[in-house]
């Protein structure tokens, strides 16, 4: 894959993650109110903006396909309680896209999820603000965001309880929880559309949902009832299946190799499980993506190599019969095809080069030093050098070996 | 005429210029990127600051003098002794004047004051050859010292005001725009992005010399 197509399809990534998020916007404004779209404009403008100035400040042509730094503040966005001071989303949009992703190199550069660096940046700062549900269709205010809070799911797992809320509230997003990873039915089948339209391949988020699946079930934290039941409040309560779509499967920050790809789905699912058992934050997903980005080079290097070497042991070793020489073009043909063949060119006989005879290894030394004394006398601080002016005198004076 | 010819010999003697403003072009923090630990970690207020800064000043000058007279004629590898032990010397009679100076409030920063006996602001002239005069090094100190001070004070004073909306202890803003600004984590970002705008600026000011000078000409 030349490089073209290759940005190519970044490019053409990011258009459908816009897409794809537009889904989750509109249920997110008509379940939360059309604050939801106060909030996705203050992200989506503070990335833009942002990306604009740091392109003016790096003295680069300002690249308006670039659509990474938009689909990451929408994709925080989306993670936010609707309720969310303003400022809180455009600091931490602009902090993000200045340091997670210029200060990297900038577009297709950048090795850790922007999404998860915002969430982890919000969260480290207003913890307060950040991990405020909001209790779907209840009034909010569309300028200071002031609503009636409520515990989300996944906090009443932590404080040991059990929550509450039917299955069908639980896939359709009807709970208190963030803006926009709650709505499963809908995620999935956003996930679908993209692994039709093959923005993301199987691999990640299957791997991923099914490691904290499987830690889920090993070891649940709610007691007194079924495993499965636990597991569906573990997966379904958070924003697991969300991560999943939306966040691991970024091309600048993830594995390209299938394997790789596998295992960074793996040990995200655990790092993430661990987060969230032992973590003081909901946001596991987050913290446990960023640390695996870290590895993603390492994973994609092992297993090339690795397929390097297996392509070296299958491979029938070539026995290469020299041809004989002959002085014409054109050999014999092989079942009905001509081979043409370049004439072997014969070897062109070597110059000898003719060594100075009054050179020896004593006297270049004794030139060498004596450049050096004066090389050493020079104040280089104070004078200009003519470089050729002193390359003829070096000439002149040491010629021959003088 | 002699700001064109002030121009043009600072920017023949650009290494020169540049090691001359240590306030400015070389600032030990922003530029050299030296004592980032304690100002990362402690250099969260205005006053923490302040803490910094005074035993710096009392630090810095004092052992750079010392040690350029006292090890003119040492090699390398003695000088790396005799270096922290006068540095860790001084600082004891800096810390007792603190001490008579603040009363308990000089041990406020723990063990980030004791730190800068080893830090390379204080002790990186070790590795130097070249032998320093009185003068000199009296100079040099001087102007390092005012370096830190200035890059200590206003890393101090703007972490204040990200994380606690005060300076100096005065309410400036009743949100705080990055709470996170006094964390270490949060230290270190800010001082990336604060050496970021300093270079950017530094880069400015040769370009604006290279510019007036090509005009002139």
């Amino acid at each position: 894959m030349n490089s073209q197509t290759y940005k190519n399809n970044y490019r053409q990534h990011y258009d459908y993650m816009m897409l794809a998020l537009a889904p989750l916007i509109i249920c997110a404004s008509f379940i939360y109110s059309a604050r939801v779209l106060l909030v996705c404009g203050a992200a989506f403008v503070t990335a833009r903006i942002v990306d604009v100035a740091m392109a003016v400040i790096r003295k680069q042509d300002i690249d308006v396909d670039d659509k990474s730094s938009a689909v990451a503040a929408l994709t925080f966005a989306m993670m936010l309680p609707v309720s969310v001071p303003l400022y809180i989303v455009v600091v931490t949009v602009a902090l993000t896209v200045m340091v997670g992703k210029h200060a990297f190199g900038g577009k297709d550069a950048y090795p850790f999820s922007l999404a998860a660096l915002a969430m982890c940046v919000a969260a480290v700062n207003w913890p307060n603000e950040v991990f405020k549900a909001v209790t779907p269709l209840t009034d909010v205010n569309f300028w200071t965001g002031a609503a009636q809070s409520a515990l989300t799911g996944s906090s009443q797992i932590k404080l040991g309880g059990l929550p509450y809320i039917s299955t069908f509230d639980l896939l359709l997003g009807n709970h208190p929880a963030a803006m926009g990873s709650a709505f499963v039915l809908v995620i999935v089948a956003i996930g679908v559309f993209l692994l039709a339209t093959k923005q993301i391949t199987w691999h990640i988020p299957v791997s991923f949902l099914a490691t904290c699946s499987v830690f889920a079930l090993i070891f649940p934290r709610i007691y007194g009832v079924s495993r499965l039941y636990s597991l569906k409040y573990e997966i379904l309560c958070s924003a697991i299946v969300f991560y999943a779509v939306f966040m691991m499967n970024e091309p600048a920050t993830t594995p390209k190799n299938p394997r790789a790809k596998l295992i960074f789905g793996v040990l995200t699912g655990v790092l993430t499980m661990l987060f969230r058992y032992f973590g003081s934050y909901e946001i596991g997903g987050c913290f446990a993506l960023l640390l695996v980005n870290a590895t993603e080079g390492y994973w994609d290097r092992l297993f090339e190599n690795k397929a390097d070497d297996t392509e070296k042991e299958d491979k029938p070793v070539k026995v290469t019969v020299k041809p004989e020489k002959t002085h014409s073009k054109h050999q014999p043909e092989t079942n009905g095809k001509k081979l043409y063949k370049k004439e072997p060119v014969a070897a062109k006989p070597v110059k000898a080069v003719k060594q100075p005879k009054d050179i020896d290894a004593t006297t270049t030394l004794d030139i060498i030093s004596r450049a050096e004394d004066e090389i050493d006398q020079v104040d280089f601080s104070t004078q200009t050098i003519d470089m050729e002016q002193a390359l003829r005198e070096f000439e002149e004076r040491y010629k021959g070996g003088k | 005429m002699d700001r064109q010819k002030k121009i043009h010999e600072e920017l023949l003697n650009w290494d020169d210029t540049v090691r001359r403003r240590k306030i400015t072009l070389s600032n030990p923090v922003f530029i050299k990127g030296l004592a980032l630990a304690p100002i990362a970690v402690a250099a969260t207020t205005f006053k923490n600051s302040f803490i910094l800064s005074l035993m710096v000043i009392m630090l810095l000058t004092p052992t750079r003098v010392i040690t350029s007279l006292i090890t003119r004629r040492m090699s390398v590898p003695l000088k790396t002794f005799f270096y922290p032990l006068v540095s860790a010397l001084v600082f004891g009679a800096a810390y007792y004047a603190m001490y008579r100076m603040m009363g308990v409030t000089a041990f406020s920063l723990g063990v980030y004051l004791p730190i800068l006996v080893v830090d390379p602001l204080i002790v990186k002239n070790f590795e130097k050859t070249r032998k320093e005069s009185f003068l000199y090094s009296v100079i040099n100190g001087l102007r390092n010292t005012a370096g830190f001070v200035l890059a200590c004070m206003l890393l101090g004073c703007l972490r204040e005001f990200l994380a606690f909306g005060t300076v100096a202890g005065i309410q400036l803003m009743s949100v705080s725009l990055l709470p996170m600004a006094d964390k270490p984590f949060g230290g270190y970002l800010i001082i990336g992005l604060v050496s970021a705008v300093w270079s950017l600026c530094v880069n400015l000011y040769k370009e604006k010399l290279i510019k007036e000078d090509a005009m002139y000409e």
